[in-house]
C-alpha cells in the first residue's frame, strides 16, 4: 500500500472551487477593459447573460459527460464521431487551452512589470512564473485541488475586501444613463465573456473524479457562477463607479487603479493595488497550474500512459515560447480574439453537436432526468 | 637475569646499541605486522570455527545447541569472546551440570540469587530431571520459557534474561531478571505546561508503554512490537486504538518499520528518516513528542505511536500542519484563549518565513507601499549603513543562526550569559557601528520570536531554513517573488503527504471544514464530540460505542 489517500477523487464542492479559482482573478482585473467599451453601462448585464449562456454550456457538458459514466471526453469521443474527428476535437481543446493560457500568462507579465517592476524584463517575470506553474502542475489531481482550496481561502477575501473599499470613491452619477439599452453591445459582451467564465471546460476529463453521492454537481457549478458573478461585479461598479465608462474605456487594467485610488484616512497602508495584485497572484497560478495538468492529462490518456508529468513539461515550454511571441501589442490582440473565438466555438458549438449527436444516436442517456 | 629480560623487553637499544633508530623501527614495524597477523589468524580461525557449526544450523541461527552442556558453552564462549560482562555460572542439579549464562549490569543480583539460584541448588541430590519445562513450577520468577534457538538466546540473554542449560538437553531456559539502570519518570523538558500533566516518558520502552496504559484502561489500545537494527536490535513498539484507526495504516507503519535496514537505532531521527515520504522536506512528516497525555489523545483520534526502546520521545503518525501547530497546553486553557493562541500561532509562521523577506522587498523595490513618515524614517537609518538591503537582512539572519546555535550548544549556566551578549550585540552594538538599520533589528527580532512561538521544535527549525532562500528570491523579485514563495510553499505542502494525509492541503479542504472545530480554533470540550474526520478513524463519535 503505498498510500492510503485517494489521489483522483473529489467532491461536487471540492470541483466548484476548483472552478471558481480558474480565471478569476484576471476577471476582476481584465473584464471592465474588454466588455466595457463594448456594453458600456450595461455590462453587468452582459456578465449575467454571459453567466447564464456559459452555465448553459457547462450544464451541457454534463449531460454529455452523464451519457458515458466514469469515462473522460479521450474515452467517449471515439464512439461519438470516430477516431479522425476525435483528433481533431482534442487538438482544438488543446489549442484552445494553450491559447488562452498563453495569452494569461503573457497578460500577466504585462501587469506585474507594469504595477510591480517596470525596469525588470518581462521575460524574467514569465520564466519564474511558469516555472512555479510547472511545479504546480506535475503534481497529482489530489495536490491540485486542495491547492485550490489553499489558494481560493488566502486570495478571494483580501481580493472582495480591497474591491468593497474601493466603493468608497464610486460615483453614483457614473452608472448612468440607464437608458438606451445597446442589445448588441451586450450580447456581444455576454459573447466576450467567455475568458472570465472559463473553466468549466475542466469537467471532460475530471468529470468521473467527481464523487456525486451528495451534491448536486450541477447546483455547485452555479455555486461557482455565483463566485464569479459577485467578484466581477465588484469590481464593475468599482470601476464605472470611480471612473465613468468613457475613463475606463481608455485604461487597461482599470480595477487596479481603482484600488489605487483608495484613500484610506490615517491608516498606514498605501498603495493598495500592489496587495491587489498580490491576492491576484494565486488565481493565476492555480489557473495556469490547472489547465497545463488538464492538457497533459488529455494527451496523456490519449496515448495511453500512466503519468502526465513529461507532457505538462513539454506544454510549459510551448506555452513560454508562445506567450514570449506576444509581445507585439497587435499580435497579443490578435490572439486574445482568436482564444475567444476557440473558447466560444468549442463551448457552445462543438460539444453541444457532440451531445446532439449522441442524443440522436441513442435518445435519451440512461442518467437524463 | 631477570632483570636483564625486563630491559630487553623495555628498551630496543639497550640489546641492540649498535643498531641505528632505523634498523630498531624495522624490527618494530615487523614485530606489528606479525602481531596483525596473528590477531587476523586467531579471528579467521573463530570464524572458521563458527561457520562449520553453522552448517547445521539452520538459517539466521548462529549454530545449533548439542545435548553436551560442555560443547554448548564451547559455542557460547565463541559467541560472546571478549565480552566480560557476559557470567557464566556452573552448579549440579540433581546428578547433572548445569550452567547459567547472564550478562552483568542488565539482571539484577538479588533476583539470580533468590529466585533462580536459590530455588535451583536447594533441589535434593536425588531430584531426576525430566526437561526444562519442569521449573516452570520450581523458580518464583514471572516469565520463563524454553527455547531451542541459539539466536533467540543470545539476543535474550543481552536484553536481561538469564539463560539456564542443563546437560543433557539440548534447549535453554530463558528467565526474565531484567534489573538494569534506568531513568526514573520525569517532567518533560521540551513540552512544558503550567497547567495538566507533568509526566513524560523515559527511555525504558516498558515503563513508556506503561504510562499510556495507565492512561487508558482499554483492551481496544494495542501494542505491537518489531526488532530494528540488524546489530542494535532495538525494540520498537506500534501503539494504536484497533477499533479507531484507519484500515490499513497500522499495517503500513509495521511495513515501513520493516522495510527498515540499519545496523543499529540511537535516535528516533533515524527510525523517521526511513518511514517518511520526502525524508529531503524540511517539514517535520512525523511528530516527536515526549508526553504520554499527547500520545493518548493522538491515539484517539486514529493515529499511531511509535515507540522506540531507550529512547525518550515518542513519534506520532500521520502527522500534519495543523496537528503540529497545536500544544498540549490548548486543551487545558480556556477554549477561547486557545483559539487565540492557535491563530496566533498560524500566523506566527507565516511571520517566522516571510517578515525578512517582506521588509526586503519593501524597501528595495516598492518603497511607495511604506508609508510616507515611516518610508522618510527608514531611508535616513539606511543612510548609515553601506549594504544594501539583502546583505543587512542576511548578516542578521547569520547573527542570529550564531547565536541560536551557541545557546542550544552551550551549557545550561553559560547560555544565559551568550542570550544576554547576543541581545546586547543585536540589540544595541550592531546598529550603532553602523552595520544594519534599527528597524531591521527590530524584524529579525520579531522573526525569531514568532519562530520560537511553535510548539514543536522540528517545525521552528524548518520555518528559520526557509527563511533564507525566501530571502534571496525577494531581493531579486520582491512582493513578486514572495508570492511566488508563497505558492511553492503552498504546492509543497499540499503535495506532501505522511501516511496518506496530506500534510497541508487539508487545512482549507472544504469536504474537512467539521475539523477546523480542533484545528485553527478550539471549541469547548462539550463541543468536540467527533473525532477529526482527516484521520479517517472508523469512529467518528467519541461518545463511543460500547464494544468488546
Amino acid at each position: 500500500m503505498g498510500n492510503l489517500e485517494r489521489r483522483t477523487s473529489m467532491s461536487p464542492a471540492q470541483f466548484a472551487l476548483l472552478f471558481a479559482v480558474i480565471g478569476t482573478g484576471t476577471a476582476v482585473l481584465v473584464m471592465p477593459a474588454t466588455l466595457v467599451p463594448v456594453a458600456e453601462q450595461h455590462t453587468w448585464v452582459s456578465v449575467i447573460l454571459g453567466a447564464g449562456l456559459y452555465f448553459l454550456a457547462g450544464t451541457i457538458f454534463i449531460k454529455l459527460g452523464d451519457c458515458f459514466p466514469g469515462e473522460s471526453i479521450v474515452e467517449y469521443l471515439p464512439r461519438i464521431w470516430g477516431s479522425a474527428l476525435t483528433v481533431v476535437t482534442l487538438v482544438i481543446f488543446t489549442g484552445m487551452i494553450l491559447v488562452q493560457t498563453s495569452v494569461r500568462v503573457q497578460s500577466f507579465g504585462r501587469e506585474i512589470v507594469f504595477f510591480m517592476f517596470d525596469r525588470t524584463p518581462i521575460e524574467v517575470v514569465i520564466l519564474s512564473f511558469l516555472v512555479v506553474c510547472t511545479y504546480g502542475a506535475v503534481q497529482d489531481l489530489g495536490t491540485i485541488i486542495r491547492m485550490a482550496q489553499w489558494l481560493l481561502f488566502l486570495s478571494a477575501p483580501p481580493m472582495a475586501a480591497l474591491l468593497l473599499l474601493s466603493m468608497i470613491n464610486i460615483q453614483f452619477i457614473n452608472f448612468f444613463p440607464i437608458w438606451p439599452v445597446n442589445i448588441v453591445g451586450i450580447v456581444k459582451g455576454a459573447i466576450y465573456s467567455w475568458p472570465y467564465y472559463w473553466g468549466y471546460e475542466v469537467l471532460l476529463i475530471l468529470l468521473p473524479s467527481i464523487n456525486r453521492r451528495t451534491t448536486n454537481l450541477v447546483a455547485a457549478m452555479a455555486s461557482s457562477f455565483l463566485f464569479k458573478i459577485s467578484l466581477m461585479l465588484l469590481a464593475l461598479i468599482s470601476t464605472i463607479g470611480s471612473m465613468t465608462v468613457e475613463g475606463v474605456k481608455n485604461i487597461i487594467y482599470p480595477t487596479l487603479l481603482a484600488v489605487r485610488g483608495i484613500e484610506l484616512p490615517g491608516t498606514f497602508i498605501e498603495r493598495l493595488d500592489n496587495y491587489l495584485l498580490l491576492s491576484w497572484i494565486p488565481f493565476g497560478y492555480i489557473t495556469i497550474v490547472i489547465w497545463i495538468y488538464i492538457a497533459s492529462v488529455t494527451w496523456c490518456q490519449y496515448f495511453g500512459y500512466k503519468d502526465h508529468r513529461p507532457f505538462a513539461l513539454i506544454f510549459s515550454v510551448v506555452i513560454y515560447i508562445a506567450s514570449m511571441s506576444l509581445h507585439d501589442f497587435s499580435i497579443y490582440l490578435n490572439m486574445v480574439e482568436t482564444s475567444r473565438l476557440l473558447g466560444f466555438g468549442f463551448s457552445v458549438l462543438i460539444i453541444p453537436a457532440a451531445y446532439v449527436v449522441v442524443r440522436w444516436k441513442r435518445g435519451r442517456c440512461k442518467d437524463d432526468k | 637475569m631477570e632483570y636483564s629480560k625486563k630491559q630487553r623487553l623495555h628498551k630496543l637499544s639497550a640489546v641492540l646499541i649498535q643498531a641505528s633508530t632505523a634498523e630498531a623501527k624495522d624490527k618494530l614495524r615487523i614485530l606489528r605486522k606479525l602481531i596483525d597477523s596473528s590477531a587476523e589468524l586467531g579471528e579467521d580461525l573463530s570464524n572458521l570455527a563458527s561457520h562449520l557449526r553453522q552448517v547445521a544450523a539452520p538459517e539466521e541461527e548462529p549454530f545449533l545447541f548439542t545435548t553436551q552442556l560442555s560443547e554448548n558453552r564451547n559455542l557460547l564462549e565463541v559467541v560472546f569472546r571478549d565480552c566480560d560482562d557476559v557470567k557464566y555460572r556452573y552448579f549440579s542439579i540433581g546428578d547433572r551440570q548445569a550452567m547459567m549464562l547472564y550478562v552483568e549490569g542488565m539482571v539484577g543480583s538479588d533476583i539470580l540469587e533468590k529466585f533462580i539460584l536459590t530455588p535451583l541448588l536447594q533441589l535434593k541430590k536425588d531430584y531426576v530431571f525430566t526437561g526444562l519445562a519442569a521449573f516452570s513450577g520450581i523458580l518464583p520468577v514471572v516469565s520463563l520459557k524454553t527455547s531451542a534457538s541459539a539466536r533467540d538466546c543470545i539476543t535474550a540473554a543481552l536484553g536481561g534474561y538469564a539463560a539456564l542449560f542443563v546437560d543433557g538437553s539440548a534447549e535453554c531456559l530463558l528467565i526474565e531478571a531484567i534489573q538494569y539502570q534506568k531513568r526514573s519518570i520525569g517532567i518533560p523538558q521540551n513540552e512544558t505546561v503550567i497547567l495538566g500533566s507533568h509526566e513524560a516518558f523515559n527511555e525504558d520502552l516498558n515503563d513508556s508503554i506503561s504510562v499510556i496504559r495507565r492512561r487508558c484502561r482499554d483492551n481496544n489500545i494495542k501494542v505491537r512490537r518489531v526488532y530494528i537494527g540488524e546489530r542494535s536490535k532495538t525494540a520498537v513498539a506500534i501503539v494504536y486504538a484497533a477499533n479507531l484507526i484507519k484500515p490499513g495504516l497500522m499495517e503500513e507503519v509495521e511495513q515501513r518499520l520493516n522495510r527498515i535496514n540499519i545496523d543499529r537505532v540511537t535516535s528516533t531521527a533515524s527510525i523517521e528518516e526511513f518511514i517518511v515520504d520526502h525524508p529531503w522536506s524540511p517539514f517535520p512528516q512525523v511528530q516527536a513528542t515526549e508526553r504520554p497525555d499527547k500520545v493518548v489523545s493522538s491515539l484517539y483520534e486514529g493515529r499511531v505511536a511509535i515507540i522506540v526502546d531507550n529512547v525518550a520521545d515518542v513519534l506520532l503518525v500521520p502527522t500534519t500542519y495543523a496537528q503540529i501547530i497545536q500544544s498540549a497546553e490548548d486543551y487545558s486553557t480556556p477554549a477561547i484563549v486557545t483559539s487565540l493562541t492557535r491563530l496566533t500561532r498560524f500566523f506566527s509562521s507565516l511571520v517566522a518565513i516571510f517578515l525578512p523577506a517582506f521588509y526586503i522587498a519593501l524597501v528595495s523595490y516598492h518603497p511607495g507601499m511604506i508609508p510616507t513618515a515611516l518610508a522618510i524614517s527608514v531611508a535616513e537609518q539606511r543612510l548609515r549603513s553601506p549594504f544594501p538591503a539583502f546583505m543587512e537582512a542576511l548578516f542578521m539572519e547569520v547573527l542570529i543562526e550564531l547565536f541560536q546555535e551557541a545557546v542550544v550548544r552551550l551549557p545550561q549556566k553559560i547560555s544565559g550569559a551568550a542570550g544576554v551578549v547576543g541581545a546586547l550585540v543585536i540589540g544595541t552594538t550592531v546598529v550603532e557601528a553602523g552595520l544594519v538599520n534599527a528597524l531591521l533589528v527590530v524584524i529579525t527580532s520579531v522573526t525569531a520570536i514568532a519562530s520560537f512561538t511553535m510548539p514543536t521544535y522540528s517545525f521552528s527549525m524548518s520555518l528559520r531554513i526557509m527563511r533564507v532562500p525566501i530571502i534571496f528570491i525577494a531581493s531579486v523579485l520582491g512582493l513578486y517573488g514572495l508570492a511566488l514563495s508563497l505558492m511553492v510553499i503552498v504546492t509543497h505542502m499540499c503535495s506532501l503527504r505522511s501516511f496518506g494525509e496530506s500534510y497541508g492541503g487539508n487545512l482549507f479542504n472544504i469536504t474537512l471544514l467539521g475539523d477546523w472545530k480542533d484545528t485553527f480554533f478550539r471549541l469547548p470540550a462539550t463541543l468536540l464530540k467527533s473525532r477529526p474526520k482527516q484521520l479517517g478513524s472508523q469512529e467518528r463519535d467519541r461518545g463511543g460505542k460500547k464494544d468488546s
